[in-house]
């Protein structure tokens, strides 16, 4: 059972740089407090993972490749973690999600298994409409928004209408994050013929994602936070909390479509959408080029550290 | 309830509480002028000048508590930022006044009965755009779009002001043969000093007007 530690380091790692996605701005902008925060996404997380985590849980053990024990599941989620610990230290952008599915094919490689590669098309699919439906989200409830707040002419109740939608598009999001990146945590490590409740039962191990994420905003999100909220502070708070929310309904779709994807190139579609609409110089082609060339490199950096690990293991 | 916004309401009432001393302010300098228009005495000069700086001292205060109160979280960051800098503003009315009240105790230059004229007409108008401005902050926080459309209201006030700053400036360098040079030059620093007071005013209406746009998407 301590090959489970792999994939909660890997959860871990979710919380701790993917929270900045949900309440990086409000926090860095003082719309609330880190403490108040980091509370809401954990409890919206392992809600989120535990209510709606199952499908992903499942697609990361059963539609990519072939993960026949606990060791193997190990060797994947400790390649995944690897290859985003040192694309980070690169300073290269890449998301949990992608990394999970380049290991699991290169470890089911190494082992002479054959790769799922209609998963991967599939989980690619929902990689590139990621930033789209973002997009488009935040470009729809922008215009909801507008029409909703512009009708409103008492400037407290838009105050406080905005720091409650601010909270809950942060809730929302969180909820999406809990629900669609717990099976990277713990995905690798499904076996429905175990005898163990942990390892049998898709919603406890979607339950241990959702608190391994939690832990790592617990623990370790303050700095990153921080730093990704004061880069895109030049959204004003209305744009904020759409592009929140619009990340979240994007990812919680793929949570019910059972792919993990990346929240980071949500936010990224969401905040180009805003800037669609308002008019702003918003379309960032070296971003767009990242994320457009992290859909290959990361998964093909994690498939080859998964691939020499597992030759080393084995 | 969860849209009452206690914090927001209390900064608000000590806005409109600060507004309505710097109109005391401006009413007192307004009889400034009058009385320094219909000849008043140096001494009794000083002691109008004094008053002014007393009530400036309380709009001071006031000031002090809605900052204080904005710093303890009243409205969202990306607003308050606004809200902490009108307070400054609007106080700029209420120091310009002072400082001219001490300038004319200091100079005490005898005036033209024209520009007497042209300053009582300058310093009514002043006041007349200050009460357009607070007509406009009474719509705070109720009627954002009333808040909007009468910085518009308070522009053409002050538009009246520039007016007859322009006319009086005429009539110090072209048409007065009595004033000598240095006069003229002093004349025609005071009446911009004191017309300044309804740009100060204007600007914070289009402050106000602009932290209203920002609050609408």
């Amino acid at each position: 059972m301590w090959q489970l530690i792999g994939g909660i380091y890997l959860g871990w790692g979710i919380g701790a740089n993917d929270s900045a996605n949900v309440f990086g701005t409000a926090v860095s902008t003082r719309v609330i407090k880190w403490s108040t925060a980091v509370i809401i996404i954990s409890i919206a997380a392992i809600l989120g993972s535990y209510l709606q985590g199952g499908p992903t849980v499942k697609f990361v053990k059963t539609k990519l490749g072939e993960i026949k024990d606990l060791q193997q599941g190990f060797i994947a989620s400790f390649s995944a973690a690897v290859t985003v610990m040192i694309l980070t230290i690169l300073a290269i952008p890449t998301s949990t999600s992608q990394a999970t599915a380049g290991a699991i094919i290169g470890m089911t490689l190494a082992f002479g298994g054959s790769p799922n590669w209609a998963g991967l098309v599939k989980a690619f699919i929902c990689w590139v409409f990621t930033p789209i439906g973002a997009a488009f989200f935040s470009v729809i409830l922008f215009y909801i928004f507008q029409k909703f707040i512009n009708r409103i002419k008492n400037i407290i109740i838009i105050n406080r209408i905005v720091l409650i939608g601010t909270l809950i598009s942060g809730a929302v999001a969180a909820y999406s994050l809990g629900a669609n990146n717990c099976g990277n945590a713990t995905g690798f490590f499904y076996q429905p013929e175990s005898k163990s409740i942990l390892l049998n039962n898709l919603n406890i191990l979607a339950l241990i994602g959702g608190i391994s994420i939690a832990l790592g905003a617990l623990t370790y999100s303050k700095k990153v936070m921080l730093t990704v909220g004061e880069g895109i502070t030049q959204l004003d708070p209305m744009s904020s909390l759409i592009t929140v929310f619009s990340q979240g309904i994007t990812v919680w779709i793929f949570a019910i479509v059972g792919v993990p994807v990346s929240t980071s190139q949500a936010v990224v579609g969401a905040v180009m959408g805003i800037g669609f609409v308002k008019g702003m110089k918003s379309v960032n082609f070296k971003k767009l080029f990242q994320i457009f060339l992290g859909w290959f490199s990361t998964p093909l950096s994690s498939g080859i550290v998964a691939f020499i690990i597992s030759k080393i293991f084995s | 309830m969860f849209f009452k916004g206690k914090k927001e309401n209390k900064v608000i009432e000590l806005m409109s509480e600060h507004l309505d001393k710097i109109e005391e302010v401006i009413i007192e300098f307004n009889d400034l002028i009058n009385c320094y228009c219909n000849g008043i005495t140096c001494d009794a000069l000083k002691e109008k000048s004094y008053k002014v700086h007393l009530k400036e001292h309380e709009a001071d205060e006031i000031r002090r508590k809605i900052q204080t109160e904005l710093l303890a979280g009243a409205f969202l960051p990306f607003y308050r930022e606004n809200f902490i800098k009108i307070p400054d503003m609007i106080d700029q009315i209420a120091s310009d006044a002072v400082q001219i009240s001490k300038d004319l105790f200091l100079e005490f230059i005898q005036l033209p009965d024209e520009l007497k004229n042209y300053l009582r007409q300058i310093s009514a108008a002043i006041l007349d755009t200050l009460r357009k401005f607070i007509e406009m902050f009474d719509f705070i926080p109720d009627e954002i779009d009333k808040v909007i459309e009468y910085s518009h209201e308070v522009s053409k006030c002050e538009q009246k002001v520039d007016k007859l700053e322009w006319a009086a400036k005429v009539y110090i360098f072209k048409e007065n043969k009595t004033l000598d040079k240095v006069d003229k030059i002093i004349c025609n620093s005071l009446v911009t000093k004191i017309a300044d007071i309804a740009n100060v005013i204007e600007d914070a209406a289009d402050y106000i007007n602009l932290t209203m746009i920002k609050m609408k998407i």
